[in-house]
């Protein structure tokens, strides 16, 4: 079990993409700026304590928007800023008498300030890039009994590594997070793999994709899943993914087992 | 406001944290090798100059460039926005009067007739795109030349006698 879990953390650190807008890839060049909207289901079926499930039929429904915008200052140095608006989270709790209480959350989650720094290499039939990106986390409303988002200040490094050829992507990452608070450190790993297909007038992707969340409560997720990426007419850009957690196991009482889906369109120019 | 951050000491301490770190650092210098495209047919100089040689057969007026690592076209976006606006390029052909290859890494820029691109700005505005410019290709006398392209804006004329079945 133990040379299982090993062998996960290590799939899991094999990746690690920095996520960013606009669908992670643009702007390359300078001057160049976009945003993107994205909308996200999730969908957490168990209340768990350690792996096992402490209440069955105990869930967690989110519904949130994604406010996403990025600015290419010159291609090796960019500014993102993200904003999460929760539309509508829901959760089931034991109420200690054998019943269930729900709680409910709504409204803006915590504004995330990255700066990622690129450095790009183009080789014969292949291109790519190197990230180092520094993050801010800042809370925009105060704290509440249930808060989707974690509502407190927050710093954090990323690490990126990817490239691809005209049929192929292959992306790695990880981020480090530490917050002022009473929130545990955590670490995002990922790891994406991607086939580049044309249409006659445009282009589009479609991924593996493998995320890994760990806290320093000894929670920690793996969560994995398709996803597809379609350029509509260099302006606008598409994308779709789903996710599930193939492994779950939390450190303190929280609900897991997740469904993830989300849809975006971004807007680059 | 005071910033406490009290898991700073935790990050490196925890046993998943250090594999992690170790995992990454070594995969992703591992990862550098594969997929390593070199013996790609496509990619292959000699594939990409009988493709060159075949697109300056079929068009009139145009500029065939060669792009080091144009290989994908949503990243390459930013090299058809930047030369689209140079002085002399016909955007009613092609998308944008550009037509980008990322199989060959080629780029064909549509010209008006009579107009030709000022070297110095195409090499900057590709540079600006996050792309090398390497050549340009004409065909002379029925061969492929390729003017090879200095940080200067100057060119070398290379001759190649290439061909591939």
């Amino acid at each position: 079990m133990r040379r299982f879990f090993l062998l996960l953390i290590f799939l899991a650190a094999f990746s690690a993409r920095a996520d960013d807008p606009i669908m992670n890839m643009m702007p390359r060049w300078s001057g160049g700026w976009g945003y993107q909207v994205h909308y996200e289901h999730i969908n957490e079926s168990d209340l768990l304590l350690g792996s096992n499930k402490l209440v069955k039929g105990l869930s967690e429904r989110v519904n949130l928007v994604h406010l996403e915008g990025v600015y290419t200052w010159k291609k090796e140095f960019r500014i993102t800023a993200k904003l999460p608006y929760v539309l509508d989270a829901e959760r089931e709790m034991p109420d200690g008498v054998g019943g269930k209480l729900i709680q409910k959350d709504r409204g803006w989650g915590d504004l995330n300030l990255g700066v990622p720094l690129k450095k790009y290499f183009n080789l014969d039939g292949k291109s790519g890039s190197w990230t180092f990106k520094p993050m801010v986390r800042i809370p925009l409303s105060n704290k509440d009994d249930y808060d989707f988002y974690y509502k407190e200040f927050g710093g954090g490094i990323g690490f990126g590594h990817e490239f691809e050829t005209a049929n192929y992507f292959f992306g790695i990452g990880t981020a480090w997070w530490i917050f002022d608070g009473d929130r545990p450190a955590e670490i995002h790993s990922s790891l994406d793999f991607g086939y580049n297909f044309e249409t006659k007038n445009s282009n589009g992707s479609v991924f593996w994709e493998t995320d890994f969340h760990a806290e320093d409560d000894e929670s920690r997720t793996l969560g994995s899943g398709p996803a597809f990426y379609f350029n509509h007419n260099d302006t606008i850009h598409s994308r779709i993914e789903w996710k599930h957690d193939f492994i779950d196991h939390q450190g303190i009482i929280d609900h897991g087992n997740g469904n993830h889906f989300k849809i975006g369109i971004g807007w680059v120019f | 406001m005071e910033l406490k951050f009290p898991h700073l000491c935790l990050i490196f301490d925890s046993m998943i944290s250090r594999f992690t770190f170790v995992a990454i650092a070594t995969l992703t210098l591992l990862s550098s090798f594969v997929w390593a495209d070199d013996d790609k047919e496509e990619a292959r100089p000699e594939v990409r100059l009988a493709a060159a040689k075949e697109v300056l057969m079929e068009s009139a007026n145009i500029s065939l460039l060669y792009l080091r690592g144009l290989v994908c076209p949503s990243c390459a976006i930013g090299v058809r926005k930047n030369l689209s606006k140079m002085e002399g390029v016909d955007k009613k052909r092609f998308k944008d009067g550009i037509d980008m290859n990322p199989e060959t890494q080629l780029v064909t820029v549509a010209l008006k007739d009579g107009a030709s691109l000022d070297n110095k700005e195409l090499l900057e505005r590709v540079e600006d795109a996050g792309y090398v410019l390497v050549e340009e290709y004409i065909i002379h006398d029925n061969h492929l030349d390729a003017l090879q392209f200095k940080q200067d804006a100057s060119v070398r004329i290379v001759h190649h006698n290439h061909t591939h079945k």
